[in-house]
């Protein structure tokens, strides 16, 4: 393991408990980030990236279970090797972790935030906990982060309620209450979905400014190819719960290897596609349900160039095909490993 | 904020004065008058009235003038502290309930604060320890509170408070201190007397609130600003208790009117069983005696204080709940 990797996960499988059986919702992940790195999670709803980012955090609903697998955390602020699923997800030591060495934003900009306490009671609160300060200078730390994320008049903003901001500047206050502490890693769970097309764009070059101005890491989880293509420099695609291609965002775009990773790059909308009149391509059927998981490979029922008695039957493992890229297909396998 | 505030007391100011209305046309309801019933009482004595000196009575009791003249006259009366007169107790209505009122209060609130008291936190209980035997415990019972008719309840409470604690049956006092002035003891003793009403009065909108209490609790656990608060490290209780439960008390604190109104209505029979000296028995006895202005005054300050408990829960709303202070819908 090099140096300076900040996060690592190793053969990482979440189940559910259903009936007394226990299904897996995530299997055999295994990601590394670097300090300062953007890593995307990309994947249909349903998928199991924001499972896997909130076992980063232990932050699991009850009926799902780290069954297997590691995620070491380097913590820089403690200078030591952490093992996350370890920890007791009610326990101190995870606390420490939460909102100050690793934050998180999420999804919906309107319901992350409590309607009943002011934007800046809410920021406040993640400075007092991890910073031990007083009520002054916590609100002082919120004003400076909501004008550092580009929140005109944070003084008035720190005294106003949720339902006063628009969803753009509630996502602002989120990633400014976020970055707070000034995390070493920021996990957010399509932090752009539920906004506007232009707000969206804002959002995201304020997050590749703060990225370079903070220089914390980013997993960042989404179904849109296009914000991949914009903010990360390494990208896991991910279908029922496995990763089935990884490595290095720009190989991965211009070189998709998995039937199911070039079916998505084909469902973008590309405006010179639209003057070529060529329509959209959509991926045929839907995700299967997880209770009734195909046999072989999880894209066998979709995928339009399966190799009969072999993808129904076994799955394929993820393979290496080049130093920045591994993908788990039996059109591409390598009978040789080449090192990473 | 303030004009909520002004708003809502308006509205409840505007609700009694229709309510007075209706409790005048209650009264008013039954065929004929005070003067009716008056000279049947005489005749009944072998004493006939001319119709001169009927009318002449008519005119001095001012029964004579049109109707909302005299619905204003009794409006000005009430306004003043003036319930009319009460023809059963040959007393003014005003001196009647307010020898017992104090009482109804009393018992009203204390019902009030046990429910709440009982019920947020074994509601909190519940819901964070769902489907523990704690939780089936607690919803065992609140069925059976919310099952048993209250009036069976007081009976199975007077007998084991007879039993095992060795209180007088009923009543709100001892012998000793049935007509006592007030004094320390016998506060104390009041107090010994009315857990049994209170428990009895309160049970079922106990156990309701319990089960609002903790299926708004579930809902709002799973919400996603308290992944985000717990995402940046809050712990756990500080967390409940901040963000979950704040929500969770806004539906529970909506129904302290009609909580009230449950009380208030579930009081007579109540009162009745357990000989209670407060208003409840009276009320029923000024129906069944067509006592129309005791009858009417009491319905006026039941729904007086129905309006009370829905105009708290209001405030304690706006107090609670910016969204509402700031009058919007989001």
């Amino acid at each position: 393991m090099g140096q300076d990797n900040l996060l690592e996960i190793e053969n990482l499988r979440i189940c559910v408990d259903s009936d007394g059986e226990s299904l897996p919702i995530v299997d055999n992940i295994n990601l590394t980030l670097k300090v300062g790195e953007i890593l995307a999670l990309v994947g249909e709803s349903g998928c199991g990236k924001s499972v896997t980012a909130q076992s980063i955090m232990r932050l699991l609903p009850k009926m799902l279970k780290i069954e297997t697998g590691q995620i070491t955390w380097h913590s820089p602020k403690q200078g030591k090797p952490i093992d996350i699923t370890g920890l007791d997800p009610r326990g101190k030591e995870i606390r420490h972790i939460r909102g100050d060495e690793i934050a998180m934003i999420f999804q919906e900009p309107m319901s992350s935030f409590s309607p009943l306490h002011t934007i800046g009671n809410q920021i406040m609160e993640v400075v007092r906990i991890h910073r031990n300060a007083g009520k002054k200078e916590a609100r002082a730390v919120a004003v400076e982060m909501l004008d550092r994320v580009g929140i005109p008049d944070p003084n008035r903003v720190v005294e106003q309620y949720p339902h006063e901001l628009s969803g753009g500047m509630r996502q602002r206050a989120m990633i400014a209450k976020a970055l707070s502490c000034d995390p070493a890693l920021l996990i957010a769970d399509e932090p752009t979905t539920a906004l506007d097309v232009t707000i969206q764009a804002q959002v995201l070059s304020l997050m590749n400014d703060l990225q370079r101005e903070f220089g914390m890491a980013i997993v960042f989880i989404t179904h849109d190819l296009g914000v991949v293509a914009q903010v990360a420099d390494k990208v896991a695609i991910m279908y029922l719960g496995k990763i089935v291609e990884q490595g290095v965002t720009r190989e991965i775009l211009l070189n998709p290897k998995h039937p199911y990773t070039v079916n998505l790059l084909e469902a973008v909308p590309r405006l010179g596609r639209i003057e070529d009149r060529q329509a959209l391509v959509p991926i045929q059927g839907n995700v299967p349900s997880l209770f009734d998981r195909p046999i072989g490979c999880p894209f066998v029922t979709r995928c339009s160039k399966v190799i009969a008695d072999r993808c129904d039957v076994s799955n394929p493992s993820l393979s290496t095909i080049s130093k920045d890229h591994k993908v788990a297909c039996f059109l591409h396998e390598t009978t040789e490993r080449i090192p990473a | 904020m303030f004009n909520v505030v002004a708003n809502r007391i308006l509205w409840a100011c505007l609700m009694m004065a229709a309510i007075s209305v209706v409790a005048f046309t209650l009264i008013q309801l039954p065929p004929g008058d005070f003067v009716d019933s008056y000279v049947n009482h005489k005749q009944q004595g072998g004493v006939i009235m001319t119709k001169d000196e009927v009318a002449e009575m008519r005119g001095t009791l001012g029964l004579d003038r049109p109707m909302y003249v005299q619905y204003f006259d009794w409006v000005g009366g009430v306004v003043q502290g003036d319930f009319g007169f009460s023809w059963e107790f040959r007393r003014p209505v005003s001196e009647i309930i307010g020898e017992r009122l104090p009482l109804t209060l009393i018992l009203a609130f204390t019902t009030l604060l046990f429910t709440y008291l009982t019920a947020i936190p074994i509601g909190i209980y519940s819901a964070v320890r769902q489907y523990s035997v704690g939780d089936h415990v607690f919803t065992v019972l609140g069925y059976i509170g919310l099952a048993t008719p209250n009036f069976m309840f007081a009976l199975v409470l007077l007998y084991f408070a007879h039993v095992f604690f060795g209180t007088s049956a009923g009543g709100l006092f001892s012998a000793e201190f049935e007509t006592a002035p007030w004094s320390w003891a016998r506060i104390v003793d009041l107090l010994a007397h009315l857990w049994v009403p209170v428990v009895v009065l309160g049970t079922a909108g106990t156990a309701f609130q319990i089960r609002t209490m903790r299926a708004t609790l579930l809902d709002e656990l799973n919400k996603l600003y308290v992944t985000a608060a717990r995402a940046s490290g809050v712990s756990e209780f500080r967390l409940l208790i901040k963000y979950p439960v704040r929500m969770a008390i806004n539906p529970i604190v909506s129904t302290i009117g009609w909580e009230l109104t449950n009380i208030i209505s579930g009081a007579p029979i109540v009162g009745i069983v357990l000989s209670l000296p407060d208003t409840g028995p009276l009320f029923v006895d000024a129906l069944l005696n067509s006592d129309l202005y005791l009858a009417g005054a009491l319905i006026l300050i039941y729904c007086g204080l129905v309006i009370i408990g829905t105009l708290i829960s209001d405030l304690l709303l706006i107090a609670l709940d910016p969204r509402i202070r700031m009058g919007s819908t989001a």
